[in-house]
């Protein structure tokens, strides 16, 4: 199941997007998964709840969103950011 | 502001990145295909169904080529080094990528198994390249591994639906391969015809080619695809354009 390689693949995007966000917890994630891209979006997604906590996002809730073609693409992240 | 620890109140922030899964595998690949292709090499990541004939066809190559072509192979298999122990006494060199759990190849294990020093010779002096990836017609599809052209090694004996149920790994194809065609009197449900005409529904571009790696029958047009694809690294010719109708 090479959901569960995708799903790692997400998660290190994540950790550099948050690079600049150190204290940030992640609340969502919307990836576009298109329809030629060989995701099946159900196994996707439960290869990310069983991965999420692993990989320090707990709480992360997974927006899917499919498009024509072949992207996999991390669009926005969704993040609760504590001011100091 | 929090009056027991000083800490800040919490807000929502969105922020856009827009970066592709598959960018690492695609950076990784990318650097595998200048090493190829400075070194004059064709690399070809071959896929298909376990059991279709993969191992085949590149006995059946190097059995075409003796003497002529120097080719070497990584296998990836989730077990055993079986294949390429094959391919080694076809005259191959040629390495296991063993996988474990992993339905496919990507590019960093075809970087970790060129850190082999003998492969990484074997590959520089080499004509051929050959990727032989995990059997399998889905999840491969996905995963660049920086080679030239993507070869579907696809049998007879699997039936002619395989192209429609099983669409991205044949849109993806540069070449088809159609092997264990000496079955085919044992096959009466087979139509080639239809066959092909399937292939063309999901994979316009692709050439598609018929053989036996056991009789030989058909192998002189992968050899002649091959002479081409070659060529083209050179700048001299286009394989998929020179075998379309």
């Amino acid at each position: 199941m090479h959901e569960v390689s995708l799903v790692h693949a997400l998660f290190d995007q994540v950790d550099r997007a948050l690079v600049p966000h150190p204290a940030a917890a992640v609340l969502q994630l919307t990836v576009r998964v298109g329809t030629m891209a060989g995701v099946e979006c159900d196994l996707f997604r439960t290869a990310f709840e069983v991965t999420k906590s692993e990989r320090g996002y707990p709480v992360a809730d997974l927006q899917l969103v499919t498009s024509e073609g072949l992207d996999l693409i991390l669009e926005r992240l969704e993040l609760e950011v504590r001011d100091v | 502001m929090c009056e027991v620890c000083g800490c800040g109140d919490t807000r929502r922030v969105s922020i856009d990145v827009h970066a592709s899964l598959l960018e690492r595998n695609d950076r990784e690949a990318a650097h595998l295909r200048e090493h190829f292709v400075a070194d004059g090499v064709l690399t070809l990541n071959l896929m298909g169904s376990p059991g279709s004939g993969k191992t085949a066809l590149i006995e059946a190559t190097a059995r075409a080529l003796a003497g002529r072509w120097r080719l070497a192979a990584v296998s990836g298999d989730l077990a055993t080094a079986l294949d390429a122990e094959r391919l080694a006494r076809a005259g191959v060199f040629a390495l296991p990528i063993t996988t474990g759990s992993a339905c496919h190849l990507d590019a960093s294990m075809v970087h970790h198994a060129l850190h082999d020093e003998q492969l990484q010779r074997e590959v520089e002096r080499a004509d051929v390249f050959f990727i032989e990836n995990v059997g399998n017609l889905v999840c491969p599809a996905i995963y660049d591994l920086g080679q030239a052209s993507n070869i579907v090694v696809l049998s007879v004996t699997e039936g002619v639906d395989k192209p429609l149920k099983y669409p991205l790994m044949f849109h993806k194809a540069d070449l088809v391969v159609l092997t264990k065609i000496d079955l085919l009197p044992h096959l009466p449900g087979v139509s080639l015809a239809e066959l092909r005409a399937n292939l063309t529904r999901v994979t316009p571009r692709a050439a598609v080619l018929e053989l036996s790696s056991t009789t030989a029958s058909g192998v002189t047009g992968f050899v002649r695809w091959l002479e081409t694809a070659r060529g083209s690294l050179h700048g001299r010719h286009d394989p998929i354009a020179s075998e379309r109708p």
